[in-house]
């Protein structure tokens, strides 16, 4: 069950705004993408361990400085930005 | 106190690397906004993480420095938030499988146990703007490697928070870990404080107080604490839980927005770096790698060096005096002298001066020349303070200076002689009255003898020759 | 076009460009010129790079000319708008990266580049590499080229229908969970996803990044090879790629089959499957039997929970790597918004489609405090057994054989707006991604109306040239129908 308190909570969650109407909507999706999901319930687990293989220390990057990227590429894609910093309404 | 005080710290470290946690940028403090930033530390699109092997050496080092068990296999998690000083809107840290965990740091007769330490990268700064009512993101700091260092709630005062956070910061200084400059935020505090009636087992609410950045804030913000906690219960109300932003200003603890408590993190494994796995002869290199901790190096000066207790910690508290001091007794192993004149007049002068050794504009073996001077007689305690006052003030050298200044005493003893007979046949009356017991008359020979050698000559010389000639017997 | 058309192969093309049967600008400009005059119809490329191209090309015809050329020398190559370009803007098929131009190449790109192959433009996908169909792209959807009322699968439609279409010799796609295979057997063409770990994923914009694998589409399996190998191998800026063993991706073609097994999966073979895909790959074993292969009928019981441990694996991970599209540093930002949750939440709003929102939903859905454990972590068990029931299987097999989707390319607009229609057709492909190995579709068939039905083969960690030398056994005896444009 995705109801739309929780639906608004989801929404909130992943930062994406949405009308009464498209929370509605999107309540109805979840509901049934949920139910297709809720097949993992009926799965008998054992010792199944999904185990990614580690890295030797060894292998690991030297600490090394490499060259950082000009600041201007670095701001050059963001629509609102001064001369130095990416720009933001003010967060307290 | 009326209620007991439970806290425990959540210390955030930055790591001496060179290069950052993920990427190749430098690591460095400072820098002009934005130009020590990548694709992947400013999370472009399409970037992943590398993670850097002097990071986990470092982490390790830390673990070791602070008691703790190294784990050979470790893993990292994402935390999910948004906030604009973090690009990718994750932080990789370590949550399930911390690289180190179960510590113990002793404070005096107290020992407070480390529940864990693990790697994170850390956030950008902000700068907010008031007056266009903007904020202002600069990801220098993005990607800079930190450890985060959690304590049990063992502590149960201010002042054993802010002991324990200096004994943590020695030590990570003397581990190479951290330098430890809260001013520069190198280091950071987070206190957890719940109050309890005494005798009881179960911990109050507690509340967090944030990035508290000197060791007097520390102390202020957990007074305060206590006090608005205290006042709360005495009134029979509770204490929420929140998390807090101390005023250094006023002094007081306020919320930080409540929407900061409603995070829910959704950790789960960082798929792009795979757990990290450290061989027995990894960690063994990196245990014999370890420099001097500050326990072994105060016993090194009383044990081996035989200084005085306190005056071994005092060194010992102050890494770089105590660095300089090793490099002086490396080149003139006369270790409670130099000791003596490090803790006592060095340090003096470095704190009317408001400067530190790092700032000296003399080397250590030049101390070592001036020690080495006033042991072998060949300068007096007094010349060689004045010595220090000008290699402090200007530099140079200390046989120069006393040559220039006339500070080398004359040691010839046979002169000191001589002089010694010539005044006493020409004081006959004084000599009869020291011998006829006048201990007093003895200054004035001593004045008579100094006035006829002069400065440069050793006054512990004169005195002795002084005194055997005196008792010799007529000839 | 003397010495080439627009189907002819990399293989061939490499040797008529080194044999100097034609010019790498002449090669170019004849794909430039059919995707000026073709590309409206099927929309394939989001953005063409006509003079950059033309400069590569003539680079290519210098390095030729020295005698100096590499298997990709001056081959006209399309690229998956999800793949970063540098200088070229990477859309992700997304509103929210429309005007995004990164400042890196993605390392595949630098591995290309430095054999001097020719980047023609950038391939239209489903939005941000999430659906089956390539029509949630804000750039307008593909059409598929053997039916333009129909789709061309996803979501690498781009990829595929460009490569069916001869709008480019070959071309990059990515797989998350059958997105190379799918379109290329919607579109009669062969494509390859890389086991997990082969190909750097550094500069492929982030969809799922324990499943999402960069691979070729292509004509023939051999110029999937010849892709393959010039973009596989570790990378140091990408700390899940792993080092592989000198690696010749053809070294098995011409193989005798005679020691081969091939196991057929029987939960791959139920009613969801259509008819006419069950027929043609089973046909298709059939041949390989003819050809001297073994045919074992074997079983992956785990299946079943396969669609949706894939969907919340992938779906959690997108939610996070997604996470970082704000307006802020790069890309679209909303002109609304007095505070800075208000600017994110509104950009995000009008950045995304609807399938993107809805997978970012169902991934912090299976994230989130009091779901983990239900969700994300059963998922995670179901992989682990997945894994190893395709572990057992390999021991008893070299490879196994299944249709690579359950149905034929079918009429735009009929299930692109079902999230659990299309979300079960993945049933097919799925598995693949969530254990990590390489699997390969090549055509097997057409059915009645011509449409193409696609066979996938799935082997070994890092045994591609297993899948290779058998896809071009079975490509030798079967007659290919081009798309009639």
């Amino acid at each position: 069950m995705l109801d739309l308190d929780e639906t608004r909570h989801l929404a909130e969650l992943s930062k994406i705004s949405l009308t009464e109407a498209e929370l509605q909507t999107l309540a109805d999706e979840m509901e049934q993408i949920i139910r297709l999901m809720d097949t993992v319930a009926e799965f008998q687990s054992g010792e199944d361990a999904f185990a990614v293989d580690p890295t030797a220390y060894e292998a690991l990057r030297a600490d090394q400085v490499a060259a950082s990227m000009p600041r201007e590429d670095v701001l050059s894609n963001a629509q609102v930005r001064t001369d130095a910093c990416f720009q933001v309404p003010k967060v307290v | 106190m009326k209620y007991e005080t439970v806290i425990g710290l959540e210390i955030h470290a930055e790591m001496l690397t060179h290069s950052k946690v993920f990427c190749g940028c430098t690591a460095e403090f400072g820098g002009e906004e934005n130009t020590r930033v990548c694709p992947r530390c400013s999370g472009l699109p399409g970037t992943l993480p590398v993670l850097n092997q002097g990071a986990v050496r470092l982490a390790v080092k830390a673990g070791l420095a602070l008691g703790c068990e190294i784990h050979p296999y470790s893993a990292f998690d994402r935390k999910n938030y948004f906030y604009p000083d973090l690009p990718k809107a994750y932080q990789i840290t370590q949550f399930a499988h911390p690289i180190c965990t179960d510590g113990a740091v002793d404070i005096g007769e107290k020992t407070v146990r480390i529940n864990r330490i693990h790697i994170e990268e850390d956030a950008g700064k902000l700068v907010h703007d008031d007056y266009e009512n903007v904020s202002l993101a600069d990801y220098n700091r993005c990607g800079v490697p930190l450890i985060e260092i959690v304590t049990e709630p063992d502590l149960r005062s201010a002042e054993e928070a802010r002991a324990l956070v200096e004994e943590i910061a020695l030590r990570l200084k003397y581990a190479g870990v951290c330098d430890a400059r809260m001013e520069q935020g190198s280091l950071r505090c987070d206190v957890n404080i719940s109050i309890r009636q005494p005798g009881e087992t179960k911990f109050g609410t507690r509340t967090e107080i944030k990035n508290l950045n000197s060791l007097k804030s520390i102390v202020r913000a957990i007074e305060y604490e206590y006090t608005r906690q205290a006042d709360l219960l005495d009134a029979g109300r509770p204490v929420i839980q929140q998390t807090l932003h101390f005023n250094e200003n006023h002094g007081t603890t306020k919320p930080l927005r409540s929407k900061e408590e409603a995070h829910d993190y959704r950790y789960f494994p960082e798929p792009d770096i795979p757990p990290i796995l450290l061989s027995d002869a990894d960690l063994a290199a990196i245990r014999d790698d370890m420099p001097e901790m500050p326990a072994d190096r105060l016993r090194r000066y009383t044990a081996d060096y035989g200084l005085p207790e306190a005056d071994a910690r005092q060194l010992v508290a102050d890494k770089a005096l105590s660095d300089f001091y090793d490099a002086v007794i490396a080149v003139y192993p006369a270790y409670k002298p130099v000791a003596s004149l490090i803790l006592v007049e060095l340090l003096r002068r470095l704190n009317d001066a408001g400067s530190t050794v790092g700032e000296l504009r003399f080397a250590p073996a030049d101390l070592a020349a001036l020690v080495r001077l006033s042991e072998t007689g060949e300068i007096s305690k007094n010349a060689a303070k004045e010595i220090l006052r000008t290699l402090f003030e200007a530099g140079g050298h200390p046989d120069e200076i006393a040559e220039a200044n006339g500070y080398l005493m004359n040691n010839d003893t046979a002169a000191v002689e001589a002089a010694a007979a010539e005044i006493l046949a020409a004081n006959p009356k004084a000599v009869a009255e020291y011998r006829g017991g006048s201990q007093k008359v003895f200054g004035f020979l001593m004045g008579q003898m100094c006035k006829k050698l002069g400065k440069s000559a050793n006054p512990q010389i004169i005195r002795q020759c002084l005194a055997e000639a005196l008792e010799r017997p007529e000839a | 076009m003397t010495g080439f058309d627009a189907f002819s192969s990399v293989a061939a093309l490499s040797a008529g460009l080194q044999s100097r049967a034609f010019s790498a600008p002449e090669l170019t400009q004849a794909y430039l010129d059919r995707i000026a005059a073709l590309n409206d119809r099927l929309n394939a490329y989001i953005t063409v790079c006509a003079d950059e191209a033309m400069r590569q090309a003539e680079a290519a015809q210098r390095r030729i000319d020295a005698g100096q050329a590499d298997a990709l020398t001056g081959i006209p190559l399309g690229i998956k708008d999800n793949i970063c370009t540098s200088g070229v803007r990477t859309t992700c098929a997304s509103r929210m990266l429309e005007t995004f131009v990164p400042p890196y190449d993605a390392t595949v790109i630098a591995r290309l580049k430095a054999q001097d192959a020719v980047l023609l433009g950038k391939l239209n996908m489903d939005e941000f590499a999430m659906g089956g169909s390539s029509q949630t792209s804000y750039f307008g959807g593909v059409k598929n080229p053997y039916d333009t009322s129909r789709v061309p699968g996803g979501s690498s439609g781009g990829s595929a229908a460009a490569v069916a279409a001869g709008l480019c010799a070959a071309s990059l796609g990515s797989d998350t969970g059958g997105s190379i295979r799918q379109p290329a057997a919607f579109c009669g063409v062969t494509g390859l996803k890389p086991t997990y770990g082969a190909v750097s994923r550094y500069g492929l914009v982030a969809f799922a990044s324990s499943l999402d694998q960069i691979g070729p589409i292509a004509r023939t399996a051999r110029d999937c090879a010849l892709l393959l190998s010039a973009v596989a191998g570790r990378d140091e800026n990408d700390g899940t790629s792993r080092a592989l063993p000198d690696v010749d991706y053809l070294a098995r073609v011409g193989m005798s089959l005679r020691d081969v097994t091939i196991g057929l999966p029987q939960e791959f073979f139920e009613d969801y499957v259509s008819e006419e895909v069950r027929a043609a790959v089973q046909a298709a074993a059939e041949h390989f039997r003819s050809l001297g292969a073994t045919l074992k009928t074997v079983s992956l019981p785990s299946l079943r929970y396969a669609v949706a441990s894939y969907y919340l694996i992938s779906s959690a991970e997108a939610a996070s790597n997604l996470s970082r599209y704000d307006g802020i540093k790069y890309g679209y930002r909303a002109q609304t918004g007095e505070t800075y949750e208000e600017l994110i939440k509104n950009t995000r709003r009008e950045g995304f489609g609807s399938e993107v929102k809805r997978r970012i939903v169902l991934g912090n859905y299976a994230l989130s405090s009091g779901y983990y454990d239900a969700y994300y972590n059963r998922a995670v068990q179901i992989r682990g057994r997945i894994r190893e029931e395709y572990a057992a299987l390999l021991r008893e097999c070299d490879c196994i054989l299944t249709p690579t989707a359950p149905t034929v390319s079918y009429p735009i607009g009929q299930q692109e707006n079902d999230p659990v229609r299309m979300y079960s057709a993945d049933i097919c492909s799925v598995t693949a991604n969530i254990a990590g190995l390489p699997a390969l579709s090549t055509p097997c068939g057409y059915n009645a109306q011509g449409l193409p039905i696609g066979m996938c083969l799935t082997g070994r960690a890092f045994d591609e040239a297993t899948l290779i030398a058998l896809a071009d056994a079975f490509e030798s005896d079967f007659s290919r129908r081009e798309a009639q444009l």
